[in-house]
């Protein structure tokens, strides 16, 4: 195999604070993950990320795409969210036989509406979002695709994408037209839940990476960059946010949906609005007060971080 | 580090790896080493370029370290794997260690074609070394133990020559004698290839809401009226089988549970039939009290709720097909008359309801010599808790015969 050299390459420092236009919410990758994109960009393989809910694997594509287009990230940019009814044909093309059937009786019966282009071979066909990104991706800007929670569809599924992510062609049956592979292999992310397993056949053409939780200090990061508030009760909300998720987190080790950073930035978030609103203030003021961080009864808003009913119990005031 | 030794050890444990994953990986390294215009790589560095290209999710990372950690330690020759023609590879190795030591190198990447002339040069002179080596027993032998002593900290990729029987032997000596991994999620079957073979017990029916074009329908309605005046839509087929699945859940069974509810629940997951498990102790026990008369069987694991075989069929279609998981006595390996007689009596109640039932026994076919679960196979059609005998299982509960 011949490695080829990128001219692109993946930082991780373009959203190291949030962004008003487009809006986006900071994003700070693990170094390894940077290694494992960056790997992925030069082998040209696709990227599959696991981990658990919440730890941010729906936005690395964002943010990659972000960091290499900047304003125009959004036309090099392909998102493919997975149902559990989604065929792998569905992100290469569609083709709406049923209006062609009913263009040509139009036609036929001379009731022809004049906008119609009976004949021209594209005018039945729509892109999918597969070779929508095929198409987005040019010489050394490759296009970033999306493919979100594949886990979701039918267990064949991801086979059916193997052709593709193979030779990155594909032919339009209706129309015999074949698609040309594009000029740069599109940057393919994949993120999965791991509720149903995945073909080996698939895994080994991917680079597969598990985000981990991140740590304390990666923490107060993420929520600095999100929420640069620079007043004194801020950054102790802050600080003592970081302390009794960690906490909880600890706590809740074995539970059904553990508390991840997604949930901790909506807490902080609650917090912060809150502490501006009077009638909530001393909730939250008193909670601040508080020296003991294991009294879990006094954390306020909870319910933005528990989301399972027996630690719900558990923990409730 | 003898990567190819680690490969093909990473590939014994069920991670199926092709060869061209392992030159994508040197390719990798090579890149890496012209970009950084150095083939010196620290430790974790290799470990994760291993771990993002060789691991998939199935597998356990402590598994993979653990082979890593042990063939990081290895030298690329040890003494043990020693020849004649290696040693003078062994020697140059070493100067270039010792000679470099500020750089404290942990990995040599070697070309390809560097490995070509290293193999070329060391045939020619190896009668001279033979004969070297006869002359300077110990200066070798004290070079070996450097390589020893130093092989913690600083090791070269190398690849081992797979043609080479000798060392082939010395390699599967060196696995007898390998500790073994415990896979805490073992189970005998892959989670993906039960769902597959699930899927062959369906019963497609449509319903819910018309999404789903009837082109036939549509079709048909354009040649009657010769316009398309309307498109039929039909709802989705789904599966709408309904099984029961019998779980023995205590006593010899208990090292079984978490297999028999892995297939039971993957016949729901992968396939969309609603299998209904149920538990029992042994053989399901026969109650009589007032509302509740017949053989007593647990809708919970924890045994608080349960139900009657009757009243369960009484909302069941006849021949609802049935799969008992139960090691029949084979587990605890002697001959209990009681609990054949009465698993006789209940699979005749079955018998009344459905004609369908598999009896699926984690226990091998050897394990049912001379024990209860000889003669109760006689009753039923048992077969082995695995894969195959999971897709025979499925073929019989079709209504298709099996041998």
């Amino acid at each position: 195999m011949e490695i080829k050299k990128n001219k692109i390459h993946y930082t991780g420092t373009a959203l190291e604070k949030k962004i008003d236009n487009p809006k986006l919410n900071a994003y700070i990758p693990d170094p390894y993950l940077i290694e494992a994109v960056n790997l992925a960009l030069l082998l040209k393989k696709p990227l599959l990320l696991m981990g658990e809910p919440g730890c941010g694997k729906t936005r690395l594509a964002e943010a990659v795409a972000y960091e290499f287009y900047k304003q125009d990230y959004k036309d090099h940019y392909v998102e493919w969210q997975i149902k559990s009814t989604t065929k792998a044909q569905d992100g290469l093309y569609r083709y709406d036989a049923l209006r062609k059937l009913y263009d040509i009786q139009g036609q036929k019966d001379r009731k022809v509406i004049n906008n119609t282009k009976l004949g021209a071979k594209n005018s039945y066909f729509q892109r999918g979002e597969l070779s929508e990104a095929f198409f987005k991706s040019k010489k050394d800007n490759p296009s970033v695709l999306l493919i979100d929670e594949i886990d979701k569809a039918d267990i064949d599924f991801p086979n059916d994408l193997l052709n593709e992510l193979d030779k990155y062609d594909f032919k339009v049956v209706e129309t015999g037209e074949k698609i040309p592979p594009p000029e740069e292999k599109p940057l393919i992310i994949i993120t999965s839940n791991k509720e149903k397993e995945l073909p080996t056949a698939f895994l080994r053409r991917c680079i597969y990476y598990y985000i981990d939780f991140p740590k304390k200090e990666i923490l107060q990061e993420i929520i600095n960059a999100n929420y640069k508030n620079n007043e004194e009760y801020e950054k102790k909300i802050k600080d003592k946010a970081i302390e009794a998720f960690l906490y909880l987190r600890a706590k809740t080790e074995y539970a059904e949906k553990k508390l991840n950073t997604s949930e901790l930035l909506e807490w902080v978030q609650v917090l912060l609005e809150y502490h501006k609103n009077e009638h909530f203030k001393t909730k939250v003021e008193q909670w601040l007060n508080e020296e003991n961080t294991e009294n879990t009864k006094k954390i306020p808003f909870k319910q933005v971080l528990i989301k399972d009913e027996k630690t719900w119990n558990e923990f409730k005031d | 580090m003898p990567l190819y030794d680690f490969f093909e050890e990473v590939r014994s444990y069920k991670i199926l790896l092709g060869i061209d994953d392992y030159l994508t990986f040197l390719d990798t390294l090579a890149h890496y080493a012209t970009k950084r215009n150095e083939s010196f790589f620290e430790k974790e560095f290799i470990f994760r370029l291993c771990k993002l290209l060789w691991l998939k999710p199935q597998h356990q990372e402590n598994i993979f370290r653990e082979i890593f950690e042990k063939h990081w330690k290895i030298p690329i020759f040890n003494d043990e794997e020693i020849e004649p023609n290696e040693t003078s590879q062994n020697i140059d190795t070493e100067n270039k260690n010792t000679e470099n030591p500020n750089q404290n190198p942990n990995i040599k990447e070697p070309k390809p074609n560097e490995k070509l002339n290293d193999k070329t040069q060391t045939d020619k002179p190896q009668k001279q070394e033979n004969t070297n080596q006869q002359n300077q027993p110990n200066e070798t032998n004290q070079l070996n133990e450097n390589t020893k002593n130093q092989s913690e900290n600083s090791t070269s990729i190398f690849i081992t020559p797979t043609e080479n029987n000798q060392k082939q032997e010395i390699r599967e000596i060196k696995a007898q004698n390998n500790k073994f991994y415990f896979h805490e999620n073992y189970i005998p079957f892959q989670r993906r290839n039960i769902g597959q073979k699930w899927r062959f017990l369906k019963k497609n029916d449509t319903k819910g809401e018309s999404q789903e074009i009837d082109t036939q329908k549509t079709i048909k309605h354009i040649i009657k009226t010769g316009v398309l005046q309307k498109v039929f839509f039909k709802p989705y087929k789904n599966n709408t089988l309904e099984m029961i699945t019998l779980i023995e859940h205590k006593g010899g069974m208990i090292a079984f549970k978490n297999i028999a509810l892995e297939l039971a629940n993957s016949a729901k997951i992968s396939a969309g039939i609603d299998n209904k498990i149920f538990f029992f102790q042994e053989i399901p026990h026969i109650i009589n009290i007032s509302q509740k008369k017949g053989y007593c069987i647990y809708t919970k694991d924890d045994e608080t709720e349960f139900d009657t075989l009757e009243n369960i069929f009484l909302k069941l279609k006849k021949n609802t097909p049935v799969m008992i998981i139960s090691d029949a006595g084979a587990v605890s390996n002697y001959h209990d008359d009681a609990r054949i007689q009465k698993t006789k009596r209940f699979l005749n109640t079955l018998k009344k309801y459905t004609q369908k039932i598999v009896w699926l026994n984690p226990m091998p076919e050897d394990r049912r010599i001379n024990n209860s679960a000889e003669i109760i196979q006689e009753y039923t059609t048992m077969y082995e808790a695995n894969e195959e005998g999971l897709k025979k299982a499925i073929k019989l509960l079709r209504g298709k015969i099996t041998y």
